[in-house]
């Protein structure tokens, strides 16, 4: 299926795997290439698009602390994808990996992250879909109520 | 916990798989449910949670079926899981990533930016991205 890599069963799920005589600067590129570049331009990017935006906010509505709360976002990003990132790389560097502590991070924090985005973006929507409905109810009353209005209802 | 013997690990592993595997199932369902309720709304940022869901989903989905892998090498159950799992984990990253410029941009540039162009051009450029990433 794949001429460049070979996807193979590692110890626990089918991942990228390099021969035994690939030499470690090959496995090392190929790890940059497919985890280490995305994993550190989208980071980058993330944490740069929210510190302008929180920046441009903050112009806008001084003495605000609200906008702050946009920070999870890139740090939520940081802590799902830096295990996955470490893990491919000592991986590539020691040519195996025991160090039990990383895998097992990188198992907790990088195939959570269902679960973690739930909770940030879920929860959030949820909130704004809870405000979207009660502007609405507000915004209907109001119009009811407005004597012009009222009568065209 | 002791970490001593490779057999000890391997179980121990699979088990925190097997758990954070059912969390994530139910949260991104549970997100993707939520998004999918307001997708009507045509708010752009809804539709990149519900892409980001969606890749949630699938990067789920790879690691339920790792825990039904034997260690049998180079099957194509295998290769059906490691592209689902590359092209999902790809997709989570690059649709939190655009999430991002698109909450920039909509602050910075209001009414000039069009938030619905910027949604199909990052469609395709994670579908173009994903494919690269998969079958290069």
């Amino acid at each position: 299926m794949t001429n460049f890599v070979e996807y193979q069963n590692s110890d626990l799920y089918c991942q990228i795997t390099f021969p035994r005589e690939a030499s470690r600067g090959w496995m090392l590129t190929v790890k940059l290439l497919y985890v280490g570049t995305p994993t550190i331009l989208g980071t980058l990017i993330t944490f740069g698009s929210y510190l302008l935006t929180i920046k441009d906010i903050k112009s806008a509505s001084k003495n605000s602390t609200a906008p702050y709360k946009l920070f999870w976002y890139p740090v939520l990003m940081f802590l799902t994808f830096t295990p996955c990132f470490l893990y491919s790389f000592t991986t590539a560097y020691l040519k195996r990996n025991e160090n039990i502590v990383i895998k097992a991070l990188h198992l907790t924090l990088t195939h959570s992250i269902g679960f973690t985005n739930a909770i940030l973006y879920g929860v959030q929507l949820k909130q704004a879909v809870g405000r979207f409905n009660r502007q609405r109810l507000t915004q209907e009353k109001f119009l009811l109520g407005s004597p012009r209005i009222s009568s065209v209802y | 916990m002791v970490w001593n013997s490779d057999v000890e690990d391997v179980t121990i592993l699979k088990q925190i798989n097997t758990i954070v595997t059912i969390l994530s199932i139910t949260g991104s369902l549970w997100a993707t449910y939520y998004s999918s309720k307001t997708l009507s709304a045509a708010n752009v940022s809804v539709k990149f949670i519900f892409a980001i869901t969606i890749s949630d989903f699938l990067f789920s989905i790879a690691n339920l079926m790792s825990i039904f892998e034997d260690k049998t090498l180079n099957t194509p159950f295998c290769h059906v899981e490691a592209v689902i799992r590359q092209s999902s984990w790809i997709l989570s990253l690059f649709f939190s990533t655009a999430l991002a410029v698109f909450c920039y941009k909509s602050c910075n540039k209001g009414y000039s930016f069009d938030q619905s162009q910027f949604f199909k051009q990052s469609l395709m450029l994670g579908g173009l991205l994903c494919l690269i990433m998969t079958t290069l």
